[in-house]
């Protein structure tokens, strides 16, 4: 019912109806927004995706197969593209004297200025190997099942469970001085 | 410093979750603006020129083999023609005459016939007629 209320949406935005697309656009922001964060570390470059996303849904809706998942999957494969498109173009622009020398970490801001844990979590996860990284970022914060999981990052349930195991192996290391049995949690090393 | 337990892993993420990254109050108006442009209609000849076209596959490799083929000829025609420098001289030539002759039919062999020619064709005269054609005393 969702995915045909969905489908009816998509089509009349991509006719021109600005109505249709706002709540569209409405009723994904946050997740392609908060998923493209996780993957990019980056609010600027999250806020480019997610724009980039919605355009690129209303200009080539045939595309998506209500058949073959729900518009929210069908967002978060196109982001996981997308992220992965700005992170080339960006290797590509780098200036030739900068090469060589190491690519900082992508930190979300004032990562060393706060003891927030949920900013400490968020950090660890930027942290990681991108395809734990995609794999942790669907299963724990945007609440796909595995399958579903599998689904948008192309690979089957075997692997993304192999990858969400190593993901947390990293994270229960990156984030040990957060445990409860520390008194003052700190920044990570 | 021993790494989290199952539990405090997930009490974190937890925590994260609920304190998710949101983005800035622009990302919807820009969206929606960019959106907007989309959407706007070109006019007149701008419509006409970015309308696409849907080509069928046969025809579009037969348009691109034609494209091909009239490409390579205007090539050929464009290259610059081979001139040669000449210069009129005189060959002596040898020219050959065809020269008829009466043959008997029924000879078998061919070439000259000298070896097996006698006296017995050859009949003595029966009158002899001397004339002069030409004297001495002409070249004195």
């Amino acid at each position: 019912m969702l995915h045909h209320d969905e489908s009816l949406l998509l089509k009349r935005a991509a006719a021109g109806h600005t109505e249709a697309f706002r709540v569209l656009f409405e009723r994904h922001r946050e997740a392609v927004y908060r998923f493209a964060w996780h993957l990019s570390g980056n609010s600027g470059s999250a806020e480019d995706v997610t724009q980039e996303c919605f355009l690129r849904l209303v200009r080539h809706p045939q595309r998506f197969d209500a058949g073959r998942g729900s518009l929210r999957q069908y967002l978060y494969g196109m982001v996981r593209n997308l992220v992965r498109q700005h992170r080339d173009a960006a290797a590509r622009e780098l200036p030739l004297e900068e090469e060589g020398e190491p690519a900082l970490p992508a930190r979300p801001p004032a990562w060393s200025e706060t003891a927030d844990v949920a900013r400490a979590v968020h950090a660890a996860v930027t942290e990681l190997p991108a395809l734990q990284r995609e794999a942790l970022a669907l299963f724990e914060f945007e609440g796909l099942s595995l399958e579903e999981t599998a689904a948008v990052v192309g690979a089957d349930v075997g692997t993304v469970k192999s990858r969400l195991y190593r993901a947390r192996e990293r994270l229960r290391r990156a984030l040990a001085p957060y445990g409860k049995e520390k008194q003052a949690p700190r920044s990570l090393p | 410093m021993n790494p989290l337990n199952d539990d405090e892993l997930d009490a974190l993420l937890r925590q994260a979750k609920a304190e998710p990254p949101s983005s800035s109050p622009e990302l919807s108006a820009r969206t929606m603006a960019a959106y907007a442009g989309l959407r706007r209609r070109p006019s007149g000849w701008q419509a006409l020129l970015s309308r696409p076209i849907r080509i069928p596959a046969p025809a579009g490799l037969l348009a691109a083999a034609a494209l091909v083929a009239i490409g390579a000829a205007a090539g050929r025609t464009l290259a610059p023609p081979v001139v040669v420098q000449t210069r009129n001289v005189e060959v002596p030539v040898v020219q050959e005459h065809v020269v008829y002759r009466d043959c008997p039919v029924n000879s078998q062999t061919h070439g000259p016939q000298t070896g097996g020619l006698t006296f017995q064709e050859l009949p003595p005269v029966q009158e002899i007629k001397p004339r002069v054609v030409r004297s001495i005393r002409d070249d004195q």
